[in-house]
């Protein structure tokens, strides 16, 4: 009988990860952003970019490891090695930049585990004047699906400005599915997107933030600048959180290995927000998969940065998972 | 049992010098004069081929090509030179190549590089130490699509690769051998690279 308990853990009956251990507890975790998506819908350039944080030999045919990691199943492998509960996975529409993940691709990925993996939808937003209204029911549209809970959105990949208000219509179709949306702010390392402060400057978005409090907005990367390696637009992005009650934080990829290997811009981070009194607001995503165990290696340079910076539990605890829960309108994981 | 008598009827090929086994030449560097030898491995994500020719004074010119998941390609010409040749073999050796890599992660260009080899002869046996350093020169090229047509940027890069393996090689007649081995290369320093193994063989002594 003992034997049997292992196995059949083994195949199937794996209990749900623990969660993330810090300063004695153990805290349930939700990675608000990963990412996945077909290899061959990704634009060259950023193939090479992601090809490139494999280690040799994989990234001479990084297909085969990509589309391991990258699907539904590669993506729930990941979480379960981390400790992670669930995750949020990003539509992507951006052909110019970094590619496109269909909304269908991640409703049907999102099918796979629709308790851990929670779909964000998103739209084409080229040749606008034209496709405007057709992307926005189609984004409505997506939004219908149960599995489908926000909206991803990267001014900086899509090249449309923060300030436009031509855009605003997307703000208003998020507000009645009450999908918060997650906004991609700081420039970006991937070729072909835009580094001018309307497109990637948090502080261009102030308006729309203004004009839609019914609307949830999440700066990712906390307008951090991937170009420069520099902290960027952390203290907009903590004003913004701290003025306006419908702004949140979002910490993913800064805190990388490739981008922070002194582990400096995390912390620094970490400590912005907390002594901005918005820890409240902050909501944990690392930007994977990106490459195996990447998704468990951000978390512990999260769980270091956090200690590092006097995060108390309750602190760690809503930034790993409470403010995810309570902006999403899901219950918290390890509660009922 | 054949193996065995095979092993054993060379039991002093590796130890002495002359004539060097084409193992120890193929794996520690320089062929007796005159006579080829040759190396064939194969492995993940290493394959390689060389051939080799001794001249006088130990010096061995090759030509030898590389390749890693046959995507990385590296063929080359170049010279080693045995310093110690006794039961202890170290050889220095030095390639001028060209570095072709396709897929997603392109890029090519001329190379060359520096590298030492050890190893130590008991009976048929062989271990043997490789390590040496590889430079590459890539031209990055980056097309502006601008309002007045494309403004072409190249820029010179340099590419590092330190390489590295250790193995065990082991005499199978007067003029075949094998070695199993590890590579442990690593490939566009800082980048990680993982270890790879490969299995070689060696055939030579022709004049």
């Amino acid at each position: 009988m003992r034997r049997i308990i292992p196995i059949l853990l083994a195949f199937g009956c794996a209990p749900p990860p623990e969660g993330a251990p810090y300063k004695g507890a153990t805290l349930p975790v939700t990675d608000v952003h990963l990412h996945t998506g077909d290899w061959a819908l990704i634009r060259g350039s950023t193939q090479r970019v992601l090809a490139g944080n494999f280690p040799f030999p994989f990234g001479l045919q990084p297909e085969g490891l990509a589309a391991s990691v990258l699907s539904a199943e590669g993506v729930l492998g990941e979480l379960d090695d981390a400790g992670i509960g669930r995750a949020g996975m990003f539509a992507v529409y951006a052909p110019r930049s970094v590619g496109v993940a269909t909304n269908a691709f991640i409703d049907e990925a999102a099918r796979t585990d629709p308790d851990r993996l929670i779909g964000f939808a998103s739209l084409s937003v080229d040749d606008w004047a034209r496709q405007g209204d057709a992307q926005l029911e189609a984004l409505d549209l997506a939004l219908s699906s149960p599995r489908m809970r926000g909206v991803k959105l990267a001014h900086a990949h899509q090249h449309f400005r923060m300030d436009d208000p031509r855009y605003w219509a997307i703000y208003e179709i998020a507000a009645a599915h009450a999908a918060p949306i997650y906004l991609h702010t700081g420039t970006s390392p991937f070729p072909g997107t835009q580094a001018e402060p309307p497109y990637t400057d948090p502080a261009y978005l102030e308006p729309a933030i203004q004009a839609h409090p019914d609307t949830v907005f999440i700066l990712g990367h906390l307008g951090h600048d991937f170009i420069r390696d520099e902290t960027g637009e952390l203290a907009t992005a903590v004003r913004l959180a701290a003025s306006y009650p419908n702004v949140y934080l979002e910490p993913s990829a800064l805190g990388s290995a490739g981008s922070d290997p002194d582990e400096v811009f995390l912390p620094e981070a970490m400590e912005a927000v907390r002594e901005g009194g918005v820890t409240d607001k902050m909501i944990y995503g690392s930007d994977g998969p990106q490459s195996p165990g990447f998704v468990g290696r951000y978390l512990e340079r999260t769980l270091r940065a956090m200690e590092s910076s006097g995060y108390t539990i309750e602190e760690a605890a809503a930034t790993l998972d409470g403010n995810f829960a309570r902006v999403f309108g899901l219950p918290a994981l390890g509660g009922d | 049992m054949l193996g065995l008598l095979a092993v054993g009827s060379t039991a002093a090929a590796l130890s002495a010098a002359p004539p060097i086994h084409p193992t120890a030449a193929v794996l520690t560097g320089g062929s007796d004069p005159g006579v080829w030898d040759t190396g064939l491995a194969a492995g993940f994500p290493w394959h390689r081929v060389r051939a080799q020719r001794g001249l006088r004074n130990g010096w061995t010119p090759f030509v030898e090509t590389s390749a890693a998941l046959l995507t990385r390609w590296r063929p080359a010409v170049g010279v080693s030179l045995p310093w110690i040749n006794r039961v202890w073999r170290l050889s220095g050796e030095a390639t001028l190549g060209w570095l072709e890599q396709g897929g997603t992660l392109s890029e090519r260009g001329p190379s060359a590089s520096l590298a030492m080899t050890m190893g130590r002869t008991r009976g048929v046996v062989l271990p043997y130490l490789h390590a040496g350093s590889e430079h590459t020169l890539h031209i990055d090229r980056v097309i502006i699509d601008t309002a007045a047509g494309d403004v072409i940027e190249d820029a010179p890069r340099h590419g590092w690769t330190l390489t590295g393996a250790l193995g065990l090689g082991i005499a199978l007649g007067g003029r075949w051998g094998l070695d199993v081995g590890l590579d442990l290369p690593w490939v566009n320093v800082p980048k990680v690279s993982l270890p790879g193994v490969h299995l070689g063989l060696q055939f030579g002594g022709a004049r």
